[in-house]
């Protein structure tokens, strides 16, 4: 790589003390990896300089404000100017002279963090979603290329004019493609497709030092496996060359559980067969737990019910109304609850299969369904979803303890708990990721996510819930799928120092001027 | 729920032609809405509040319920009472002026086609002569297109040209109207009456809808679709699995719009070729119905394929 861009600058890699006093954390080895919290020194020049090389840079208050936060809603910044996305010429102009300048530059697609990864506490904030064009669809060779700043819904309607989908990719309709890959992207059949990361089978990207490199598991291999799962951290997805698949309708299946280890070793063993299409987990509180599976095909959904159903320790749903009627008309004393469940369920099993997304009994437009449900059901101005991503081994201790912690913080919940299917020569992208390092053939994540609804709770209340479930990762050795920004303290934690320091040394090097999303991981 | 409630959840650029065509927040409900939080002046958010098409389609994806169109019309008021786009309202102002209210029609049932479908006679009194099946109906003097384009200009209306407007349809016990802004607004000063989206009512006579086959892109108009979402969806993927034939319907279930007519046609904010090309983009079809005359305008001039009223159907 030409880095002659950067300045020489003698004090890269010399990291001052940390601010933290050092009996703050007992036993907790830190270290101040940003040399300091940028305070908007060389602005003036950069602004110059990026307005003579032709970059528009938006200063308004009004234009900036719009990405003050992220989803999570606990997370405020402001940048001191947007640059929207237009090309990666112009991206690279922009790293080029932000190395120079030594201006933080913070990328955003679909802004769906919480924990304040997409947020710029000053610098650039550099919106993505500006390059959201699908570039050429191949059915033949089943794939697609597509800017990195779109969002999977889009690429799903560019797609389904072909007949086709993509493969998998996260339950939300803005999750944009370049941040997804960056950062994973779990869906209901990741259990038998792998993470959207995995889908990638090559991407152009600009790097923090603002050349423009395609890569691929063959071109440039090294950066492709960092800019994986890197979260950001080694380069900027301007576009990206996917496996796709042609389109089928979804038929869906719901089993219900009263216990919640029941339902994830089922979960886990059926995930095992690969005979389902679809799997995940979906909860009210420990009380409900609803296993959803579903097929692409009649034959797979056929050959299901005749060979593994039985298997499965989980009710239809009149039995399981029955059984939960019968559980508590005999405690009478939680008949709040019991009026909570039945609230709940009823508001939300309609939208999970709503009629104008139906046809003939199937989903036609999975994207959309479990999308809109997750905004509706799920979504608010604050959203709080700690998670735990643990191997096989550890998953139903993570769960269990995290559900634990929620029962102690919140009166309603939700779990959502969902598999990965590793792919063994990616092994590489998965490090220092949400894929933990112990993890062989499967991972599982568990999101903890409290419902809010029009309760108040104090910022200090939501931080030291998200901290208890992290503690858990901590102490079972686990990763975490919302991996940084605020949280990023216990990815050193989790994941130990050798690891850390590896990747931080190689972002060192790719970012001299450690400029690129500096507060997600390091 | 206005403006200030946004949040910046992002789904309403999902569905929205400006975002769609600019890749630009600022280009988007939400763009706008977080600007005027952020405390923008009508003049810097003045571009994107009126290149706003007013199709509804972001009304029935916000998740805080905000009424966005209510509100981009409020914002646009608030504009011109700034003085901000003042050479837009003076064209509006300009064709209200010209505008001449007529006579009472002694009929139960009046029909406000609009000037496009005026321009084709023959498809008008197709029109009429299929929505006059139980009792006859008249054609109104008046189609109120300039309240209409008042409406969505966000420019209040003279109470003087609002009686002559709504005068001869008050005896009216049926209405069926072309335009959805003014059908919206016709719903709330005509309570008492019955009112009907002209496009959706023809697509309700298997008489037509039995025409269209897989060949066919069959064009839902927009506005008055997004007005009345649940209901129309249902009727809308009936046809289209009884057909075969596909509409201009997004993944959402709205209708994707052409930029023809409206406040575009006078200040060109939209590329309406743009619009059409992406109605039509990966779509197989040699045949376009449209409900709406001006979309049929629209899709005229981005494809060399046949374009049809779907009145039109009963000649074919």
């Amino acid at each position: 790589m030409d880095n002659q861009n950067i300045t020489a600058d003698n004090s890269i890699g010399d990291i001052p003390p940390c601010p933290v006093a050092p009996d703050a954390l007992q036993g907790i080895p830190r270290q101040q990896t940003n040399p300091e919290r940028w305070q908007g020194e060389q602005w003036p020049a950069f602004v110059a300089a990026l307005q003579q090389a032709g970059v528009e840079l938006r200063l308004a208050q009004y234009n900036k404000g719009t990405y003050v936060t992220d989803a999570g809603g606990l997370a405020y910044g402001m940048p001191h100017g947007v640059v929207v996305a237009r090309s990666a010429e112009q991206i690279a102009t922009l790293m080029q002279l932000a190395q120079q300048h030594k201006v933080p530059v913070t990328t955003r697609g679909g802004g769906l963090t919480t924990e304040g990864e997409s947020v710029a506490f000053g610098g650039v904030l550099l919106d993505m979603t500006g390059m959201s064009r699908v570039q050429h669809i191949d059915k033949a060779a089943l794939t697609v290329r597509t800017q990195g700043g779109i969002f999977w819904h889009l690429l799903a309607e560019a797609l389904r004019r072909e007949g086709l989908d993509y493969l998998s990719a996260p339950l939300n309709l803005t999750s944009s493609v370049g941040g997804t890959l960056g950062v994973g992207g779990i869906d209901v059949n990741s259990s038998k497709l792998g993470c959207s990361a995995d889908q990638a089978l090559a991407l152009q990207v600009v790097t923090p030092t603002g050349e423009i490199v395609e890569c691929s598991d063959e071109q440039n291999a090294a950066l492709f496996q960092r800019v994986i799962l890197g979260y950001g951290q080694f380069g900027i997805i301007t576009e990206a060359t996917l496996r796709v698949r042609p389109y089928t309708p979804l038929r869906m299946h719901y089993y219900y559980y009263s216990s919640l280890r029941d339902a994830v070793e089922d979960l886990m063993r059926i995930d095992r067969t690969q005979t389902c299409d679809y799997t995940g987990i979906l909860t009210m509180m420990d009380k409900a737990i609803t296993l959803l599976v579903a097929f692409d095909s009649d034959e797979r959904e056929a050959e299901f019910l005749n060979h593994q159903r039985k298997t499965l320790r989980g009710y239809g749903e009149l039995p399981f109304a029955i059984r939960t009627a019968v559980h508590y008309a005999l405690r009478p004393w939680r008949i709040k609850e019991a009026f909570y469940l039945f609230q709940r369920k009823r508001e939300l099993f309609p939208d999970l299969q709503p009629a104008h997304h139906m046809q003939g009994g199937q989903m036609i437009d999975r994207t959309v369904v479990f999308s809109r449900a997750v905004w509706k059901h799920w979504g608010g101005r604050q959203m709080v979803i700690p998670d735990i991503a643990s191997s096989v081994d550890k998953f139903i201790e993570s769960v269990e303890r995290g559900n634990a912690v929620c029962k102690k913080y919140f009166p309603h919940y939700t779990l959502y708990c969902v598999g990965i299917k590793l792919r063994p020569e990616h092994k590489p992208h998965y490090e220092l990721s949400c894929i933990p390092p112990d993890a062989e053939g499967w991972a599982y994540g568990c999101e903890f996510e409290p419902m809010i609804g029009d309760n108040s709770y104090s910022r200090d209340q939501l931080q030291s819930f998200k901290n208890d479930i992290y503690d858990i990762g901590v102490d079972l050795g686990t990763s975490y799928y919302r991996f940084g920004g605020m949280m990023k303290g216990y990815i050193r934690r989790a994941l130990g120092d050798e690891v850390v320091e590896k990747h931080l040394a190689m972002k060192r090097q790719a970012d001299p001027a450690m400029i690129l999303n500096r507060n997600v991981v390091f | 729920m206005s403006h200030s409630d946004c949040h910046g959840c992002s789904l309403c650029l999902l569905s929205c032609p400006m975002w769609q065509q600019r890749r630009d927040v600022q280009y988007s409900p939400q763009g706008i809405f977080k600007a005027r939080q952020h405390n923008a002046t009508h003049e810097e958010i003045s571009p994107a509040l009126f290149s706003c098409l007013l199709c509804g389609a972001c009304d029935t994806l916000c998740p805080e319920n905000i009424d966005i169109t209510a509100s981009i019309t409020t914002l646009r008021k608030e504009s011109f009472a700034a003085g901000t786009a003042l050479e837009l309202k003076d064209k509006v102002d300009a064709l209200l002026a010209l505008s001449s209210p007529e006579a009472k029609v002694e009929e139960n049932t009046h029909i406000l086609p609009g000037k496009a479908l005026r321009d084709m006679p023959a498809t008008l009194a197709r029109t009429q002569s299929l929505l006059s099946n139980e009792t006859s109906s008249a054609l109104a003097a008046d189609d109120g297109d300039d309240i209409a384009l008042a409406l969505e200009a966000g420019i209040e209306i003279s109470e003087h040209r609002l009686h002559s407007f709504l005068e001869p349809l008050q005896g009216a016990k049926k209405l069926y109207v072309n335009n959805g802004l003014l059908l919206k607004s016709l719903r709330q000063w005509l309570p008492a009456t019955e009112h009907f989206a002209l496009g959706h009512s023809l697509s309700q006579l298997s008489a037509l809808t039995k025409k269209l086959n897989a060949d066919d892109l069959y064009l839902i108009e927009a506005r008055a679709f997004h007005l009345d979402h649940k209901l129309k969806t249902t009727h809308y993927d009936q046809l289209r699995h009884q057909q075969g034939c596909q509409i201009n319907l997004d993944l959402q279930r709205n209708a994707i719009p052409t930029a023809a007519g409206g406040l575009n046609a006078i200040q060109a904010m939209l590329d309406s070729k743009a619009q059409g090309a992406w109605i039509l983009n990966g779509r197989n079809v040699q045949r376009i119905v449209v409900e709406c005359a001006e979309d049929g305008i629209a899709m005229s001039q981005v494809s060399d394929l046949p374009v049809l009223h779907i009145a039109d159907l009963m000649e074919t």
